[in-house]
């Protein structure tokens, strides 16, 4: 049986991406081939999920949760090595209080940064303040932090045991493991990264910093979300995409093509329709890509 | 004039999970650990049996743990938007996956994998389950976390992309490659 060119359509639609052309379907045996072959696939699979419980194994992974959440902590604010707390940390205010650990309150000042931290992942942190800025030193964990800093407020700045990361008015996510910054993840507003070997990295609302999966001294480019031909809902494509497999460099070498044959570059999109079907000859969107030369928008 | 249909797939029984959830997560954010015990009883085994097809049986309980523990802890924040906290649950172990495949050496990778490398398919006397269990170990985790969480657990493309944190594009590059290498395994266990 010869291969039909539009036989990946059929897993699309299987997975909701597009509608099934029934007329092809109807005179197509590949296609119609392939949907059984991805009917039965998915009902040998769906078979595991009926697959025996081992009823030990969770009543002994069920003893040792509801231990781990009985010996939790009660949450007491302190300012110092707040780690082990589970949610709303503290809201820190000016500038006298964060120095001090004796269990007062100073007032607080009125043009004062503000800056509230939540644990999200064993943090152990500590916070000094300085004249010039409120320092937050992170060795390990994730911590949240949501900084409002008036515009006479002192500078935020996270000291993490491979560089710094200099707030910009913002909420953001830091995560550091063994010692290294593994991630940062920023909500709102925007940091500067200045990591040990990496120079200096901005990173804004809605982006993604993340070590070991793109590792850049220079930053990308934010890409812009691009529609894709025949799939009716285009996904947003997000600036510094960890590439940290095959699929990600197959996508993205599809993604220069239709890039360039959006931009209106038809020899452009055919040199990169070429290079895609060279390294992936048999790829996810190789008949998508062998239409661009076939026919050059 | 073209006919089109949309194609549907199969979700597994318990994709909408046991019932509301809302009032259970306002209780364990409060530390009530019979509302953490509650959602346990209603979502581990599932939870249980995505870690085993992800990571295999000898690190899937302390997935199990982790994932419950840091659900306890994380229930704060919890946004309730679906009343199921299901896919938040899977979304949680799926991450305790990735972070656990990136602690983990080169090294140390290669010296698990020479010590429980799995074992290659065989025929199955009692049927397909063994061998279709055995072609799922043999593919890369990657690929197989998107085809058990897809095919399996019965999760669209949209909420692995959230739960894995990877674009869209990358989920449907991944369950088709996946999707492939199943075949061939499976293909070759036959022949």
């Amino acid at each position: 049986m010869t291969a039909c060119a539009r036989m990946t359509e059929v897993e699309a639609a299987r997975d909701g991406r597009q509608a099934l052309d029934l007329t092809h379907l109807a005179g197509c045996p590949s296609c119609q081939n392939e949907l059984t072959q991805l009917e039965n696939a998915s009902a040998a699979l769906r078979v595991l999920a009926d697959e025996p419980v081992d009823g030990e194994a969770l009543a002994r992974v069920r003893k040792a949760v509801l231990a781990a959440q009985s010996a939790k902590p009660k949450r007491t604010i302190q300012w110092q090595r707040l780690g082990a707390a589970a949610a709303l940390i503290g809201c820190i205010a000016g500038a006298s209080m964060l120095a001090r650990n004796d269990g007062h309150t100073p007032s607080v000042p009125a043009a004062s940064t503000r800056i509230q931290a939540v644990d999200e992942g064993a943090a152990r942190w500590t916070i000094d303040s300085r004249d010039d800025s409120e320092r937050i030193t992170l060795s390990e964990g994730t911590l949240r932090l949501s900084v409002t800093r008036p515009a006479n407020g002192k500078q935020v700045v996270v000291q993490v045991p491979d560089g710094t990361i200099e707030d910009i008015g913002t909420v953001f996510h830091v995560v550091v493991a063994s010692g290294v910054t593994q991630e940062v993840r920023v909500d709102q507003g925007a940091v500067r990264l200045s990591l040990a070997g990496l120079g200096v990295i901005d990173v804004r609302a809605g982006e993604k910093w993340s070590r070991a999966l793109a590792p850049s001294p220079t930053p990308a480019q934010p890409v812009a979300p691009v529609e894709l031909p025949q799939v009716p809902a285009p996904p947003k494509v997000t600036p510094r995409v960890p590439v940290d497999d095959d699929s990600s460099g197959e996508d993205a070498a599809y993604l220069r093509v239709i890039r360039s044959a959006r931009a209106g570059s038809s020899r452009e999109a055919s040199d990169a329709a070429k290079q895609y079907l060279e390294k992936y000859p048999n790829g996810f969107r190789a008949p998508e890509v062998r239409s661009v030369i076939a026919s050059p928008r | 004039m073209t006919a089109t249909a949309r194609l549907q797939l199969v979700r597994s029984p318990d994709a909408a999970g046991p019932g509301d959830d809302r009032a259970r997560m306002a209780a364990i954010a409060r530390g009530d650990s019979a509302a953490l015990a509650e959602l346990y009883d209603a979502y581990a085994p599932a939870v249980l049996g995505f870690a085993r097809r992800a990571v295999g049986r000898a690190d899937a309980e302390d997935i199990v743990q982790t994932t419950f523990i840091t659900a306890a802890r994380m229930a704060p924040t919890w946004d309730g938007r679906s009343p199921s906290a299901r896919a938040w649950l899977f979304g949680i172990t799926a991450r305790h996956l990735k972070e656990r495949q990136r602690a983990g050496s080169r090294f140390a990778r290669a010296l698990i994998g020479l010590a429980t490398e799995p074992a290659r398919a065989t025929k199955s006397p009692s049927g397909d389950r063994l061998d279709t269990s055995a072609a799922l170990e043999r593919l890369p985790e990657a690929k197989r976390v998107v085809l058990v969480l897809a095919e399996v657990e019965g999760f669209s493309g949209e909420e692995i992309a959230k739960m894995l944190d990877i674009p869209l594009n990358t989920v449907w590059t991944r369950l088709h490659h996946a999707r492939r290498a199943m075949r061939e395994l499976l293909d070759e266990e036959a022949s």
